[in-house]
């Protein structure tokens, strides 16, 4: 009977010792702290954020959205939400309610949810060893007096903070602001939509977006407050209604993102350029930059994939292309809040965009992008052909002085002058603007090469249009981790060098050392007699 | 304290006496960084994520086999009891036995520092993020070894001790893989992230040290090493 007693208190005992442990786990998840070691204190709240928040002064909700029978995907995402929520309402305070809802249903959650535009998505799960498709929600509302801003879904944390903050700071506005795209091709907007799909889809969440069309509409709606251009060939800016538009929707205090095509690319048949001559880049001239009728090629830069017949079979292989010029973190100026973080960009067959020799002092220059160091001009006729020996090409520049880092992209505000400053057949010709702002990039390809392009102009157009420093919290998580530059012929030695050092030398070390003590060992007892 | 850094000291020289603490460093260096570089220059990124990856698994093959012999050999060679005789606590010895497997965890991490300095010299890698993870690969392989040394104390066969350990660890990480995740109930998900211990060493690898994430681990550490005590203490059942 006793030892019957004994085991059951030990059974207890033991149970107790568990049920502290589950106590302090579950205490654990309630009441935490941790300590963010990233370099850009990815997960910690960024002070932009949180003087918003401190800075409200009338209530706002946010509610936020998630189906009860999550995907595994959805459900870290989930509590990841609701640890970045948890701290917005630390700063926020009785200012910020958070509801959390379950739309499941049928449910007046879910109509709710339905009615503000977050997106029911379609998941496959597998249940019962059969897949079958789950209709989910997961997506936040942002509501301030008659207002809503939402995010339709929230798939990933990576970039939450800045998506919640802007749908807070937007809400705060008594209406959305508005961008604009200009065509520039001869595509409906339907196609520019798919073609610029990155683009469009990231601006239409914070702007009103106006696809600019010139034949259309004349002159440029002054309640655009930034207008993209992407491009535009010969045939477009030969036009003089679309260079007048764009002069006057400048001078008239409109803010303009000029992607400026100086070479245009013809893939049809062999890659060839073809040099634009366009008034329009007289006009760029004129208010202070030159987009040099040349071709930067660069050692840093990103790699294509090329086809090539192997006895009848098609087989790709990776080469370096130099035309594909790779900005890393030494071509970013990070002072700029729109690039603050932002490390990492490809620019296609782009052209050095320089300051015009005499630039009036009224207009200050910030560049923005810069090659590496490492890169060279190519002047007319300009050969894209990525088969070439392009470190003999790059001997050759450096013989010629041709090697050095190039601005890609400037930034000019201040006093302009109008290309029509001397036109005096009209009164209603604005001539010059006291506060213009203007941004230049040597290229308009790389808006199509990658989402992180895209990023780029949207950070450009928020900093512009909002003139906010909430963008900065967004480049955290665009950080460049790529490998430093190094000499294009030696990259394979490089790799080699690393992978026998690493594999080798500290096992070599090692067998060494336990060798050496062993040696010891045995002389030692052999001293002592025992062998 | 002292006991516990007698015991510490005792096992720890007990690892380096034989060839097999040099071998076994050996094949661990050069499985893990020959794994590492092969996909190291594909990739292109100066981070060390890869790396981190591969350790719950690589050390789910080799902790096991380290703690294996601890209790299971002292029982086979009947040293335990000697052992126990000693004037101190079990849960002293146990803790000291723990410590001198932990800190050869530490010395086989340790010896990976041309990883993270070659991957410094060839880009602009997160420290705090390749901080971070050897913090936590420290937390995973300590819950490792813990619960190894637990399992070690039930049985006097190695080979035993060595399946049985890799059985739990396996089970122990499978249970937060999407394809299990995807088959039960989002509340028994959620329940089986929270407990998986490869949940945990992601969440810190990502360069966040979370309390909830340290306390998990110390908790395991703390259960598997209580659990071993009390096997031992069942002895005196007998």
């Amino acid at each position: 009977m006793q030892k019957y007693n004994g085991k059951k208190l030990y059974i207890l005992f033991i149970l107790l010792v568990v049920g502290i442990v589950l106590l302090l786990n579950f205490q654990s998840n309630r009441h935490f702290i941790r300590a963010d070691l990233t370099e850009n204190k990815q997960y910690t709240i960024a002070k932009g954020t949180r003087n918003l928040l401190k800075s409200l002064s009338d209530y706002i909700t946010i509610e936020i959205y998630f189906s009860e029978n999550l995907p595994p995907q959805f459900q870290k995402v989930k509590e990841d939400v609701e640890d970045i929520v948890t701290e917005f309402k630390v700063f926020g305070g009785k200012n910020l309610k958070i509801e959390w809802k379950n739309p499941r249903e049928n449910s007046v959650d879910k109509q709710s949810a339905i009615s503000v535009g977050l997106e029911q998505i379609h998941i496959p799960v597998v249940e019962k060893d059969r897949e079958t498709i789950v209709k989910m929600i997961a997506g936040v509302a942002v509501r301030y007096g008659g207002r809503t801003e939402v995010i339709p879904l929230v798939r990933s944390t990576s970039n939450f903070e800045y998506e919640l903050i802007k749908r807070i700071s937007l809400v705060l506005k008594p209406e959305r602001p508005r961008i604009g795209i200009l065509r520039t091709e001869n595509y409906a907007q339907d196609v520019a939509r798919e073609y610029f799909a990155d683009l469009f889809t990231m601006m239409e969440q914070d702007y009103t977006v106006d696809y600019v069309d010139l034949t259309k509409t004349y002159p440029i709606d002054q309640s655009v407050e930034t207008l993209i251009i992407p491009g535009g060939d010969d045939d477009f800016w030969s036009n003089p209604y679309a260079l007048a538009a764009v002069d006057q929707f400048f001078m008239k205090g409109g803010k303009l993102i000029i992607l400026a095509n100086r070479i245009a690319v013809n893939l049809a048949v062999s890659p060839t350029g073809v040099l634009q001559k366009s008034p329009f880049f007289e006009m760029l001239k004129k208010w202070g930059v030159d987009v040099k009728p040349e071709m930067i090629a660069d050692i840093s830069c990103d790699v294509i994939q090329l086809q090539q017949d192997v006895a009848g079979e098609t087989k790709s292989y990776p080469m370096d292309y130099p035309l594909f010029m790779k900005i890393s973190s030494e071509g970013v100026v990070n002072s700029n809040p729109a690039l603050s973080g932002f490390e990492s960009m490809v620019l296609p067959w782009c052209s050095p965009t320089m300051v015009i020799p005499n630039l009036p002092k009224s207009i200050k220059v910030d560049t923005l992008l810069m090659s590496s160091k490492t890169a060279f001009t190519m002047g007319e006729p300009y050969k894209l052909n990525p088969r070439v020996y392009w470190d003999k090409r790059f001997e050759l520049a450096k013989k010629e002085n041709r090697v050095g880092q190039f601005p890609v992209a400037l930034h000019l505000s201040g006093e302009f002058i109008s290309l029509y400053e001397k036109d005096t057949s009209s009164n209603e010709i604005v001539r010059s603007t006291k506060s213009g702002n203007l941004v230049v990039v040597g290229n308009a390809s790389f808006l199509t090469q990658s989402k992180v392009n895209s990023i780029f102009v949207k950070n450009i157009t928020d900093w512009l249009t909002t003139n906010d420093n909430l963008i900065s919290i967004r480049n955290r998580t665009f950080v460049d981790r790529s490998f430093k530059t190094s000499s294009l012929v030696n990259e394979k030695l490089r790799a080699t060098t690393y992978r026998v050092i690493n594999i080798l030398s500290m096992p070599i070390l090692l067998l060494i050392s336990g060798l050496v003590i062993f040696m010891k060992r045995r002389n030692a007892q052999k001293r002592e007699g025992v062998l | 304290m002292n006991s516990i850094l007698t015991i510490m000291k005792r096992e720890f020289h007990s690892f380096f006496i034989s060839p097999i603490a040099y071998i076994f460093l050996t094949l661990y260096l050069v499985l893990t960084n020959f794994l590492f570089f092969q996909g190291f220059f594909i990739a292109g990124e100066a981070s060390m994520r890869n790396y981190f990856e591969l350790l719950p698994w690589l050390f789910l093959l080799f902790l096991p086999a380290i703690t294996m012999r601890s209790w299971a050999e002292e029982r086979k060679n009947k040293t335990l009891e000697l052992l126990l005789t000693w004037p101190v606590k079990d849960s002293e010895v146990v803790f000291g036995k723990f410590l001198a497997s932990f800190m050869f965890l530490f010395i086989a991490l340790l010896l990976s520092v041309t990883v993270p300095i070659s991957v410094m010299l060839i880009g602009n890698p997160d420290e705090g993020i390749m901080l971070s993870s050897y913090i936590g690969a420290l937390f995973l392989g300590g819950s490792y070894i813990a619960i190894g040394m637990a399992v070690s104390s039930f049985t006097e066969n190695q080979i035993v001790a060595f399946i049985g350990t890799m059985v739990i660890l396996l089970v122990g990480n499978l249970i937060s893989h999407e394809a299990v995740l995807a088959s039960v109930p989002a509340t028994v998900a959620s329940f089986l992230m929270s407990i998986s211990l490869e949940s945990h060493f992601t969440s810190i690898a990502r360069g966040v040290l979370d309390s909830r994430d340290v306390i998990f681990y110390l908790s395991v550490i703390g259960l598997a090493l209580f659990f071993n005590t009390q096997s031992l203490e069942s002895r005196k059942w007998e």
